[in-house]
């Protein structure tokens, strides 16, 4: 018998439309522990260089983890996988919210979805009983009314909702998968993937719920977190202010990525903070499966001339970054409405922040003009324009139909100068973090196997002195802080540390926010935590393990998909100095970065080209 | 001088996040927010005069110091 988790995937073949099941081995569970750690070994064998994205060919997962449904916080996470239409690699999105915990208490470890549905279908999950149910009648709407329509057809309010808002449908390459409508199964391009299928959307409902080894233990650790956070920093500035909590300190650090990361600082940055959220259109705060830190926002508008609905929760940090200072635009109420729309239609607000960024930099700069425009003045800090582009890239129209591509195709469309300030990796746009203030972050998006991704490792900005936040991750093998200017081998040494033990939680199926170094709990209460849900005896070694397998694995299959070295370029803007703020004048510097990426390559055992020695393959098992 | 802490630092009781104080002589930041009590420094960046600077750099009676949490990632 196994704890923790059922040892069941659900299996769908749409074409067919056949429902089956798999059995997931102690072996692979133990291995891999879940999430992006299934991902890899169920898309593997599946997919080639050759397979188109949006095929029948290319499956599509929804894992969850060993730690997803246990009632402690943080505990939410699901992983979403694919080849991905942006990076044509191997492709993964997390979210948080409702979804993952409800699957598992359906006694489903993760879906498998193969195929593609002649006409619209949702899946329909309560428990051992799965259909596929017609959605004709919800093709071409957002995700606000299918949810509605959704739960009023089957009578359940409780039924948690993975699903594609018109974006998806229309392929729009960034498109993402809304869990629930706030919380975002946001990059790689899943939405897309989803749409290709036509499957609009997946609801579950779970009554089994999940068999833990000690469930007194869960119980004694989850009342001792509820408790214990409460007054702790990292989990007080996530519940006062939610991820927008560093908006200022960025700020002043030069590091809010301004005006298409042309800049470093942004005047209105305290308008669009979290504190100002908090005190102007907040509403509530609202959290993800069992979870007391409530980071999430509830914000609402009803002005005259803009109202935003609730029920779509509110702008993150990227969002506020994406739609805010990246664009010019200091007014929350129009991030707010910005975020809205985004989570209906299902697009990745990063994506779609920075790609309308890039134009209206590229209308600036002459490159392209009115006509592309269709007569708008597309300068940073129009708010009219940004929220007509976000309706014409869910509905591929006009320019929204070259945005829609992202950054790197558009700038391959507009010419000139724009590939310079194209800011994307692997095709994925940049999240809203500065790699010329955070050296590390930039290893992180070069190196990262889904694109440009800040969720990978935390960031080097967090540990740069003795004190707590060192003494969080010594049991990881962390010894010293790091300076977040710096390169070379400890730079590299730090962002491989980090990037296992962060690497570790995404197949686990873990918040961030929840352990160390970025949130409360000690790494060794969240270890006793799993080891309680399972009955295992995993150690904080093991973790470091199965976190590093996980990033080796995903290399070796990018580089079987022949995503390698070659798509590791970071944007020439990068090498370019900021034009203002407090990092005005820095750029960074690029021999020093390749050479620290081969410490990086070194520190896991890869050979020069980044590809993971024999010696590697065999230690971790793959 | 005037200070300005983020609440994340401040007790329930406390919550007035905006001050100014008199320093009979410069001190470091580290030393004056010690002295007023607040915890938790280990997670806080200091800015002076809007300019990120470490908690032994050394602020006198003209300046503004603001005090906010560490940011990384999210």
């Amino acid at each position: 018998m196994s704890y923790g988790y059922s040892g069941k995937i659900l299996k769908v073949n749409l074409t067919t439309g056949k429902i089956g099941s798999q059995n997931l081995s102690e072996e692979n569970m133990r291995k891999y522990m879940g999430g992006k750690g299934l991902v890899y070994y169920y898309l593997k064998d599946r997919v080639d260089k050759n397979t188109d994205p949006y095929s029948e060919k290319n499956p599509l997962y929804f894992m969850t983890g060993l730690a997803s449904g246990i009632p402690t916080g943080g505990t939410s996470r699901m992983v979403m996988g694919t080849k991905s239409p942006i990076t044509g690699g191997f492709g993964i999105s997390e979210s948080g919210g409702f979804v993952a915990a409800e699957l598992k208490k359906a006694g489903w470890d993760g879906i498998i979805v193969e195929g593609k549905s002649e006409k619209p279908v949702y899946l329909l999950i309560k428990d051992d009983e799965v259909e596929i149910r017609d959605a004709s009648h919800l093709w071409g709407k957002g995700n606000g009314e299918v949810n509605d329509i959704i739960k009023e057809e089957n009578k359940d309010k409780g039924l948690k909702l993975s699903q594609i808002g018109q974006a998806g449908e229309n392929q729009v390459q960034y498109a993402c998968v809304m869990n629930d409508l706030k919380h975002a199964c946001g990059r790689n391009g899943m939405g897309a993937v989803m749409g290709s299928k036509n499957l609009k959307a997946v609801a579950i409902k779970g009554t089994k719920g999940i068999n833990f080894k000690d469930k007194d233990k869960i119980t004694e650790i989850s009342k001792w977190y509820a408790k214990y956070q409460k007054d702790k920093p990292l989990s007080k500035g996530l519940y006062l202010y939610g991820t927008a909590a560093g908006v200022e300190s960025l700020d002043k650090s030069g590091m809010l990525p301004t005006r298409n990361f042309r800049d470093g600082s942004f005047e209105k940055a305290k308008e669009i903070s979290g504190q100002t959220m908090a005190n102007t259109i907040l509403t509530q705060r609202g959290a993800c499966f069992a979870c007391p830190v409530r980071c999430k926002r509830v914000v609402e508008v009803n002005k005259e001339d803009i109202k935003v609905d609730p029920k779509f929760g509110g702008p993150e940090y990227e969002t506020i970054g994406a739609m805010g200072s990246m664009c010019g635009i200091g007014n929350l109420d129009v991030i707010a409405k910005a975020n809205e729309m985004c989570n209906d239609f299902g697009l990745d607000t990063i994506s779609t922040g920075v790609s309308i960024s890039f134009a209206m930099e590229c209308y600036e700069k002459g490159i392209i003009d009115k006509e592309y425009t269709g007569g708008v003045e597309l300068n940073f800090g129009n708010e009219e324009a940004l929220l007509k582009l976000i309706k014409d890239i869910s509905e591929k129209k006009g320019l929204g139909k070259v945005l829609s591509q992202g950054v790197k195709k558009s700038a391959e469309i507009f010419g000139g100068e724009s590939e310079v300030f194209a800011m994307h990796v692997k095709g994925q746009e940049l999240p809203m973090h500065e790699p010329r203030g955070k050296i590390g972050v930039g290893l992180g998006y070069s190196v990262s196997p889904t694109g440009a991704d800040h969720m990978q490792a935390a960031h080097d900005t967090m540990i740069t002195e003795e004190g707590p936040m060192l003494d969080s991750v010594k049991m990881l093998g962390l010894k010293k802080p790091a300076d977040p200017m710096a390169y070379g081998k400890d730079k590299a040494d730090f962002y491989a540390l980090m990037e296992k033990w962060w690497g570790f939680l995404n197949m686990v199926g873990m918040c961030d926010f929840i352990p160390a170094p970025r949130g409360s709990m000690p790494i060794d209460k969240f270890i006793e935590l799993i080891n309680a849900s399972t009955g295992w005896d995993v150690t904080p070694e093991e973790c470091m393990e199965v976190g590093e397998r996980g990033i080796t694995a995903a290399r070796k299959l990018n580089y079987d998909l022949g995503i390698d070295e070659v798509y590791e370029e970071l944007p020439k803007r990068l090498y370019q100095p900021l034009e203002n703020g407090g990092l005005e004048g820095v750029s960074m510097d690029k021999d020093k970065f390749l050479e620290m990426k081969h410490y990086y390559y070194q520190h896991f055992g890869w050979d020069e080209k980044g590809y993971p020695k024999e010696e590697t393959l065999d230690k971790l098992g793959l | 001088m005037k200070i300005e802490i983020s609440e994340v630092f401040l007790k329930e009781k406390d919550k007035n996040s905006k001050m100014s104080i008199e320093l009979d002589e410069p001190k470091k930041v580290i030393e004056i927010l010690e002295e007023m009590g607040i915890e938790n420094l280990g997670y806080a960046n200091f800015y002076l005069n809007d300019v990120k600077v470490d908690k032994n750099t050394t602020v006198k009676n003209q300046d503004k110091l603001i005090v906010l949490p560490i940011v990384g990632g999210g």
